[in-house]
């Protein structure tokens, strides 16, 4: 997917003023929180298990190689084949061969964020295969030529009055306003689909080294109709999803769907472990794993390894401040909200994706309900470290910055200054209460009034308070 | 030339200093893989038989499953006719080659048109078994097989699935060492927590979005 992460401001400018997506948005951030909440209440061992899926993800990546080893020699055992990918290019042509060679003419897909990553729908349609979504949503923001805004929830951005409109116009049925009519209708139509397939591709949530499974975590079942009807079923994986084993796994699914919806267990949690085997009266009979890396392993090792842990339950959006206001299609690629400002420089480079880190108030409220407990404030701080190094930031910023610093080192000189500043502003602003705007502080004060300051620095006030006796 | 594949595990070990892994530590990999042990199993997981049923009941239903105890196979066997009467469904259904079901005395019940084999796309309802069941979050698990096609699972519109007291576990930790015991790992393993759903129209939740609109168990209480 093409990245429009480096003009995340005017993205968040459009989208500030987004009606609509204040509407959807306000109510599906309320009730998904609220769902984890009432999930932890039930599971007093909660705690303790995000304990574990911390330690457990740490220690499959310290011994990546390892495990991933493990689980392709498990999946080749089995009949089935791995391919391993440095780049997404290299995955999506992985895939566009496999399709070739089975003679695809349609495949159907799962929800993946990896194939979002590659770019994968692009590249079949160019090479004349239909890719056809099969998660409600992804369904929707294909028709719409979209991009999903939610890591669990692609279409969340949609009212149900959007997909009326949506369906009609492509399907040319009937103008359904009933949710449940809109349901069955595109239930209907994907499921001619399914049977015509002569591919099916899923992501994976977990790959599980033990026994060479994939694991995929739905409430639909599309992507088990997906995996199974059609005769080649292409599993698209990064290589951090894998954990060691079916008890690993066992400890992590307890804390998934509890982060991400509220669920205690989705509708449908299913492993798959090679094709069909001889006997059976169903199922795929080729089975392969593209295994992604594009850009991953090189932060093994480093501060940001941390954020390999993610399992993508969404937890980190549902309950962040600035994923609420802004939505998802601001951050501008595949992964959104704090996870998005972690990960995307990461799997972008740094200046491509340096406003992320900047957009968030550090508030820790992602850290605090991470089921694997990514410390993302630090992560964040790290990045925007990392881009100021390489250069990151206008003439402005970056001399403001500057300024400001030789005064900081300098505490004399800057209790000097400031106290100059401050009684300047005060005489300025003593019959107004607040400013409009300020010279250099626009992007402040277009939104928001700057209040005139009381004509003294907090120090000297501090100072004046203690010498008084009493606290400031 | 090296390939992808060397490429990417050589930046793993560069990353992680695996030359820096003893002969000892790569045993204790090797042991964890082969004996995995439990981490934290929930009390609700733990239950004592008597009161699990009850909790997989009620985890069951509020996943939106029906569900009825019966006391016998005969009782089972008339559960199936009337799920398909109270639902207004035809006497008709397609079910798993297995077993587990065709011991069923399913001539003593009323008349009913039965199939064996995979699901075919415009079949109603389905009856299948489970290879077990796990009481902490009123889940079923079936597997793929020669008695126990897939399909049967997702195509049907209507998923009736029988299920014996003896097939409840109460974790899933108890299940995997089931699955264990029974064979090499099949090709498929459904974990079934209720019916299909979706909220991705108009964020709100619809049942039957792509598999069963209706998940109904009927618990055989032997
Ligand atoms: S960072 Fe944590 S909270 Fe956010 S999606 Fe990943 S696992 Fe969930």
């Amino acid at each position: 997917m093409k990245s429009t992460t480096s003009s995340f401001k005017e993205n968040v400018h459009s989208e500030l003023q987004n009606e609509n997506l204040k509407r959807v948005f306000g109510g599906i951030l309320q009730v998904l929180p609220l769902g984890r909440a009432m999930a932890m209440a039930n599971l007093p061992e909660f705690d303790a298990l995000r304990d574990q899926a911390r330690d457990i993800k740490n220690h499959t990546l310290e011994n990546l190689d390892f495990y991933l080893e493990a689980f392709e020699a498990k999946v080749i055992e089995q009949g089935g084949h791995v391919h391993w990918c440095e780049t997404h290019e290299e995955a999506r042509d992985t895939v566009l061969k496999i399709c070739q060679t089975a003679g695809a003419k349609t495949v159907t897909k799962g929800k993946s964020m990896i194939t979002e990553e590659m770019g994968l729908n692009a590249h079949l349609e160019a090479n004349g295969i239909e890719p056809i979504e099969t998660d409600m949503g992804e369904y929707i923001i294909q028709l719409a030529g979209e991009t999903p805004s939610h890591l669990i929830g692609p279409a969340f951005h949609k009212s149900k009055e959007e997909v009326t409109e949506l369906f009609y116009e492509h399907h040319k049925t009937q103008r359904w306003t009933e949710g449940e009519d809109l349901m069955a209708e595109g239930r209907k139509v994907l499921r001619e689909k399914y049977f015509a397939a002569d591919v099916g591709i899923t992501g994976a949530n977990f790959l599980i080294a033990e026994t060479g499974s994939t694991v995929i975590v739905t409430n639909e079942g599309n992507g088990d109709l997906t995996q199974t009807l059609p005769k080649v079923h292409i599993v698209c994986a990064s290589i951090e999803k894998v954990v060691p084993t079916l008890e690993d796994f066992s400890q992590l699914i307890r804390v998934l769907p509890r982060s991400a919806t509220g669920q205690e267990i989705t509708a449908y949690t299913t492993l798959s472990t090679g094709p069909r085997r001889a006997d059976d009266l169903d199922g795929p009979d080729e089975f392969h794993v593209v295994l992604l890396d594009a850009g991953r392993s090189k932060y093994l090792g480093t501060e940001v390894q941390e954020v390999l842990r993610c399992i993508r339950c969404s937890a980190c959006l549902n309950h962040c401040p600035i994923y609420s206001a802004i939505g998802g299609h601001a951050y501008g690629w595949v992964y959104q909200g704090p996870i998005g400002a972690a990960l995307d420089p990461l799997l972008l480079g740094t200046m491509e994706a340096a406003h992320l880190p900047n957009a968030s108030t550090l508030c820790g409220r992602c850290e605090a309900v991470c089921p694997v407990r990514i410390p993302i404030p630090k992560i964040l701080r790290h990045w925007r470290t990392e881009a100021h190094r390489q250069g990151f930031g206008t003439v402005g910023e970056r001399s403001g910055l500057a300024f400001w610093a030789f005064f900081a080192r300098r505490p004399w000189l800057y209790s000097l200054g400031a106290a100059w500043m401050m009684k300047a502003l005060g005489a300025w602003g003593a019959n107004r209460g607040a400013f409009k705007s300020l010279p250099f502080l626009s992007g402040w004060t277009l939104s928001r009034d700057m209040p005139a300051p009381e004509g003294e620095t907090f120090q000297s006030a501090w100072k004046k308070a203690q010498k008084e006796g009493r606290s400031a | 030339m090296s390939t992808s594949r060397e490429r990417i595990l050589g930046r793993i070990r560069t990353g992680i200093r695996a030359d820096l892994r003893t002969p000892e530590q790569k045993d204790v990999l090797q042991k964890r893989l082969a004996n995995p042990g439990r981490g934290v199993i929930p009390a609700r997981a733990q239950l004592p038989s008597s009161e699990s049923v009850d909790f997989f009941e009620t985890r069951a239903k509020a996943q939106a499953c029906t569900i009825v105890r019966v006391k016998s196979e005969t009782e089972a066997v008339a559960a199936v006719s009337d799920f398909l009467r109270d639902n207004n469904l035809p006497a008709k259904v397609v079910m798993s080659p297995s077993e587990k079901l065709s011991a069923l005395p399913w001539e003593e019940g009323p008349s009913l048109e039965r199939r064996e084999g995979p699901a075919r796309a415009d079949d109603e309802v389905s009856v299948t078994p489970v290879a077990v069941a796990v009481a902490e979050t009123g889940t079923m698990v079936a597997v793929s097989g020669p008695q126990t096609p897939t399909t049967l699972n997702f195509v049907p519109d209507n998923h009736v699935v029988i299920v014996r007291k003896s097939d409840l576990v109460g974790s899933y930790e108890e299940a995997w060492e089931r699955l264990r015991q029974s064979g090499p790992m099949p090709r498929t393993v459904n974990w079934l927590s209720g019916p299909s759903r979706s909220a991705d129209i108009g964020q709100t939740m619809y049942m039957g979005a792509h598999g069963p609109r209706r998940q109904h168990i009927i618990f055989i209480e032997d």
